[in-house]
């Protein structure tokens, strides 16, 4: 999974049934340079596109998320459900530490 | 497949319940002078690998449904192997003049 | 899954079976943007997808790519990589919203 930052919520007004009720985020990824900043939050969005995620989690707002994209987003449904990004981790923690 | 650096760990208590009891490892992609690339995956890891240690990390959603044991698992890259040695056998070719 | 807005449809007489009496639309990825996440800004791509939720031109929607597609009800064997799954109500960005489908409606 990616860790990136839950930046904003889309609702939709029309979706296939299997969306109904379904809550989806707007996250911007984490760069190599994100990761870096320590213990400050990441400031500024990364050049990289932001996804919408779909989301049984409960993410909010401002939350430092893991990620799944691809077919594997769509595994924990019991019908066949189009999601090609899920939320699939909300971060308490993140230890970082590159090789100097 | 990438080779990859450990970089670090992730903590997470709300997750997809397969997640459970697993180590998230958050892990740098490497290229053959050992150099970064992109932006680090976190990976399920079964193999116990360290810190800094290199890794191979796989994408292969399959293997990691299986190495959770469910197969509504949404987890996807994960540790594969601890790597001894990688790299170029031969230095790189000198790029030619031309 | 990323959001996009419709700017037009496709139309193919000669196509794999699968798709027959599928709508072909034409998307523009709507991405917020970095330097001013208050807005979209428009993607490079222009991608094909299949309409699943009965989109019009204009409208901003929400598609899905890669297998994952083809778990729309009715595409298990066609050939898509590409289905547009939502018609977006609203986008909130950093606090602020960023786009209202009723804010546009034409009167």
């Amino acid at each position: 999974m990616k860790l990136g930052r839950v930046i904003g919520r889309v609702t939709l007004s029309k979706t296939i049934p299997a969306f109904t009720g379904g809550r989806w985020l707007i996250v911007s990824p984490f760069t190599r340079g994100h990761y870096q900043q320590g213990r400050q939050p990441p400031s500024g969005l990364s050049k990289d596109p932001s996804p919408v995620v779909f989301d049984n989690l409960g993410g909010g707002m401002g939350d430092t998320i893991g990620y799944v994209e691809g077919r594997e987003a769509s595994m924990p449904f019991d019908q066949p459900t189009p999601v090609d990004a899920i939320n699939a981790a909300i971060m308490d923690e993140v230890f970082y530490s590159p090789l100097p | 497949m990438y080779l990859a650096r450990v970089e670090g760990t992730a903590i997470a208590t709300k997750k997809h319940p397969s997640l459970n009891g697993w180590r998230l490892l958050i892990c740098q992609p490497l290229d053959a002078e050992g150099k970064a690339f992109g932006a680090p995956q976190v990976a399920i890891d079964p193999h116990g690998a360290g810190l800094h240690q290199m890794v191979i990390i796989s994408s292969d959603g399959a293997a990691t449904r299986q190495a959770v044991r469910d197969p509504k698992s949404p987890a996807r890259w994960m540790v594969t192997a601890i790597v001894d040695k990688a790299g170029r056998a031969t230095a790189a070719p000198k790029k030619s003049a031309s | 899954m990323f959001l996009a807005r419709v700017e037009g449809s496709v139309v193919a007489t000669k196509k794999d079976a699968s798709m027959l009496g599928r709508k072909l639309l034409l998307l523009r990825p709507m991405l917020v943007d970095e330097k001013d996440p208050t807005r979209f800004r428009p993607g490079v791509n222009t991608i094909v997808a299949v309409d699943s939720v009965g989109a019009g031109e204009g409208e901003m929607v929400m598609f899905s790519q890669g297998s994952s597609a083809r778990l729309a009800p009715g595409l298990k064997s066609a050939p898509v990589d590409a289905v547009v799954v939502g018609i977006v109500d609203a986008v909130e960005v950093l606090g602020r919203q960023i786009y209202s489908a009723s804010r546009e409606a034409k009167p």
